[in-house]
């Protein structure tokens, strides 16, 4: 199930929201945890099913391994080593099991030259999301950085359904004081009021802008040939780019948005990434909580201060290594990640030495490395990405004069004018317009705001036929 | 403004909103839905055509006894010469836009539902480029009537009644009253009638082919020969679905024809590589063909096609007659079996080698007018 259906928005929200706060509106708080647990089984299990027993399993092994830690003393630190080597190899064998069998199988039998076959296993919905949460609530609780969660509470950070499946990636210490606070049990028309706008906006984002420029991007990159078109190329690579964004936030700011009617503040995932000066000040707008996650148990695990075997920029490779394998079981994206970490390593360095360029100079140079390495994330092996790049130089598919190119882009603009049209209002909200973000935190109880948030609810609505899967689904 | 009231308000109009929108879909009925409820015999081909057929042969399932399936090009084969030949009474049941998943579910619905002996599956080399219709149309889901329960029934007219806006606003801007006689279906046969087509095509031949059948010609031949069509990612899952289908057809003990529709030249952008010949020598493993896509002289004659893509009545009726044996023409038309598929296939790769120099000394590929034999006459 994902938000932007009928069935979550006319049938498992209204009914979940409605019967939370009645039980708890009766006092019956625990009853009513236990049913957003329930609500939020059932939202996991209606798109993975087959895998639906081993979240169960796993998600309680992880509470049992987590609090048993959290119970051992100092002195009990082989117990607790070797605990948490347990559960980091249950949590990590899952996702590599489920998630990188096939990128295993294909390379030992290039290497080797077998022929063992594919297991072409369906991925879990969700995850590598819900796995990185557990890991940190796993090695939290190694380094007593945890309390002895109720169970009850402890469900609720993994499965509260706004962020299950695509994030953000939440910390069980910011969430579960949340569930914890007797005040956020009844309903707050503040933050109701708040939810329903930003989940419009978010709705908005992915069904009136990301999908329909995911659908013609993606076209573009699965039939992708030698000798491309030049003007269809950037087009397509810019439009993906955007709609990404939009894919992301969109589910981003819907999250968010159900957390507000939840009384949940789940945290912010995106903050204008493509107004960033450079790539390190990109991956601090970018997937935030990814970020953070990664940061927090990866660059913080290499990194030492004085060493030069584990320097900044040896932990920001491994860091984007990492990022670049989770986001996919293939060699495009390990290159994606270290290209992005190269870029991030070039920024700190020149912000070391107080080397900066000129904003008209940074800000679009950052754009076109942005378009630059999503082509390879999104190319679907690195000869498809080659193509592309010579399809961005393919000046010969513009003709042979003057004439010939304006009269291919004229022909162009006319063939793509709406969508040409619909990337150009991404394009302005993506650098010109506020974020989702701000756009809450001024938030104010008028007619034009319940006109602006219902009118694209309706809209949105009115689209819900045709809507495209979250592209984060596949990670 | 308090929130309570913000919120009564923004729950108003969207619930207004939706109520209008549901009354605009039942008003403009952008894929049919209604239209057909209401009962019609003639119906844009466009539309809901496969739940319209699912429910034909529901109700009829005791009178068909051979059916068609394929893509939009299948449209135009004769079910009165197929009946004729066969002595089944056949039915057409070709789906726009079609691609692999559709013909598996719709022989599955076939072959459960009704006594066919005979089904003849018409493939129109498309089909590589995608195995389903999700991403490609606003309406991809298989009707309720096939599979679904009353439930499902419920939430279909639901979501019929919210058709997406842009296929509502497509509708309306298109004149749906007028255009519903482009591309009609008969109910009773499952036919394509090219109404439009053809009419434009009596009234002036050269200008309905050069508009319809011709336009980017030569940019297409372009990308035919410089291999574009080389990605196929339908390919592996088409294959298992044929196998599909045949087996199902040998459980139930029906025959199974595979046939390859013509194809004019200017279409080979989108498959003509190797690739394809490959993608042709697993279909023969499993079934043998009747294949007509190759670079015959009809299919470099561009009046025997409506557009770029379709074939017209005259050229289908010649296909069947070719497959039962009825007519022939010379060159139109090879019988693939597991014997002669790598020998023609060595003849198709020295055919596209022909032609594409061909494309690169003259800019083009000579074509054939009406007066040429390879015109076969539509009226």
């Amino acid at each position: 199930m994902i938000f932007s259906t009928y069935q979550f928005i006319f049938l498992f929200l209204p009914i979940t929201f409605a019967v939370y706060f009645a039980l708890n509106h009766f006092k019956q708080h625990s009853v009513a945890k236990i049913w957003l647990v329930v609500c939020s089984l059932y939202f996991y299990g209606q798109g993975s099913p087959d895998f639906f027993p081993f979240f169960l399993a796993s998600i309680t092994g992880n509470y049992i391994i987590g609090s048993t830690m959290s119970r051992l003393e100092g002195e009990q630190s082989l117990q607790k080593k070797l605990l948490l080597a347990l559960g980091l190899a249950g949590n990590i064998g899952l996702l590599g099991y489920y998630k990188y069998t096939d990128f295993f199988i294909e390379n030992y039998n290039l290497i080797t030259g077998s022929d063992y076959a594919l297991k072409h296993i369906v991925l879990p919905i969700g995850i590598s999301f819900f796995t990185f949460q557990l890991i940190a609530f796993l090695v939290d609780s190694y380094r007593g950085e945890t309390k002895q969660y109720d169970f009850v509470n402890y469900l609720l950070f993994i499965t509260f359904f706004p962020q299950l499946i695509v994030g953000p990636i939440i910390h069980h210490g910011e969430i579960v004081p949340q569930f914890e606070n007797r005040e956020n049990l009844k309903i707050n028309y503040d933050n109701l009021a708040k939810g329903l706008f930003l989940f419009s906006i978010g709705c908005a984002k992915k069904i009136l802008l990301a999908d329909p420029m995911t659908t013609n991007a993606q076209e573009f990159f699965n039939n992708v040939t030698a000798n491309s078109d030049l003007l269809l190329t950037w087009f397509s690579s810019i439009e993906y780019t955007i709609s990404y964004y939009f894919d992301l936030s969109g589910y981003a700011d819907m999250a968010i948005g159900l957390g507000w009617m939840f009384n949940i503040a789940i945290p912010q995932n995106f903050d204008s990434p493509y107004k960033a000066r450079n790539f390190q000040d990109y991956w601090r707008r970018w997937h935030m909580t990814l970020s953070r996650f990664l940061s927090n148990y990866i660059f913080r695990s290499v990194y030492k201060k004085d060493c030069k075997w584990r320097n900044y920029y040896i932990a920001t490779m491994v860091t984007f290594f990492v990022s670049g394998f989770w986001h996919g079981a293939g060699w495009t994206f390990v290159v994606w990640g270290l290209i992005n970490g190269f870029f991030v390593c070039a920024a700190s360095w020149m912000k070391r030495r107080n080397l900066k360029f000129p904003f008209f100079i940074a800000f679009p140079l950052t754009a076109l490395g942005v378009i630059l390495v999503r082509v390879l994330f999104v190319s679907n092996t690195f000869t498809d990405a080659w193509n592309v790049y010579l399809g961005m130089v393919n000046f010969s598919s513009l003709g042979t004069t003057v004439s010939e190119a304006l009269s291919s882009v004229w022909h162009f603009i006319i063939w793509h004018k709406s969508s040409g049209l619909r990337l150009l209002i991404g394009i302005i909200i993506c650098w010109f317009l506020p974020n989702s973000k701000t756009m809450t935190e001024k938030f104010k109880a008028n007619i034009w705001t319940v006109l602006y948030a219902a009118v694209l609810m309706l809209l949105c609505i009115m689209q819900m036929n045709k809507v495209v899967q979250f592209l984060y689904f596949q990670f | 403004m308090k929130k309570k009231v913000w919120i009564s308000i923004f729950f108003i109009i969207l619930f207004a909103g939706i109520a209008g929108y549901m009354g605009l879909n039942y008003a403009v009925d952008p894929l049919g839905y209604f239209t057909v409820k209401k009962g019609t015999e003639l119906y844009d081909a466009d539309q809901y055509a496969r739940a319209i057929k699912s429910q034909y042969v529901h109700e009829h399932a005791d009178t068909i006894q051979g059916a068609v399936i394929g893509g939009s090009k299948s449209g135009v084969l004769s079910t009165e010469l197929l009946s004729q030949y066969t002595r089944k009474n056949y039915y057409n049941f070709y789906v726009t836009m079609g691609n692999f998943a559709d013909y598996l579910t719709y022989s599955t619905y076939l072959l459960e539902n009704t006594d066919i002996s005979e089904l003849t599956l018409h493939l129109s080399s498309f089909e590589v480029r995608s195995y389903n219709r999700e991403n490609r149309s606003s309406n991809y889901k298989i009707p309720a009537i096939v599979n679904g329960n009353s439930w499902d029934r419920f939430t279909e007219l639901l979501s019929y009644l919210m058709s997406d806006l842009s296929t509502v606003a497509e509708t309306i801007a298109d004149g749906n009253a007028q255009d519903t006689w482009a591309a009609a279906n008969e109910l009773s046969t499952g036919e394509r009638i090219w109404f439009k087509e053809d009419a434009a095509f009596e009234k002036n031949p050269e200008k309905a082919t050069k508009s319809r059948v011709l336009g980017k010609l030569e940019q297409n031949l372009k990308k035919a020969f410089n291999g574009s069509a080389n990605s196929f990612p339908a390919f592996d899952d088409n294959i298992a679905a044929l196998r599909k289908i045949k087996a199902l057809c040998d459980d139930h003990g029906v025959t199974l024809k595979v046939v390859i529709g013509a194809s004019f030249i200017g279409e080979r952008d989108t498959f003509e590589c190797e690739r394809y010949y490959s993608y042709l020598s697993q279909i023969v493993d499993i079934t043998d063909v009747w294949l007509f896509d190759d670079f015959n002289d009809v299919n470099l004659n561009p009046y025997n096609f409506v557009n770029r893509n379709h074939y017209s009545n005259a050229v289908a009726d010649l296909i069947v007659n070719t497959m039962y044996g009825k007519d022939s023409h010379e060159g139109f038309g090879v019988y693939l079996t597991s014997d002669n598929i790598y020998a023609y296939l060595d003849q198709r790769r020295a055919d596209f080698q022909r032609y594409k120099e061909e494309f690169e000394t003259t800019g083009t590929i000579a074509l054939q007018g009406m007066e040429d034999e390879s015109y076969i006459p539509r009226f």
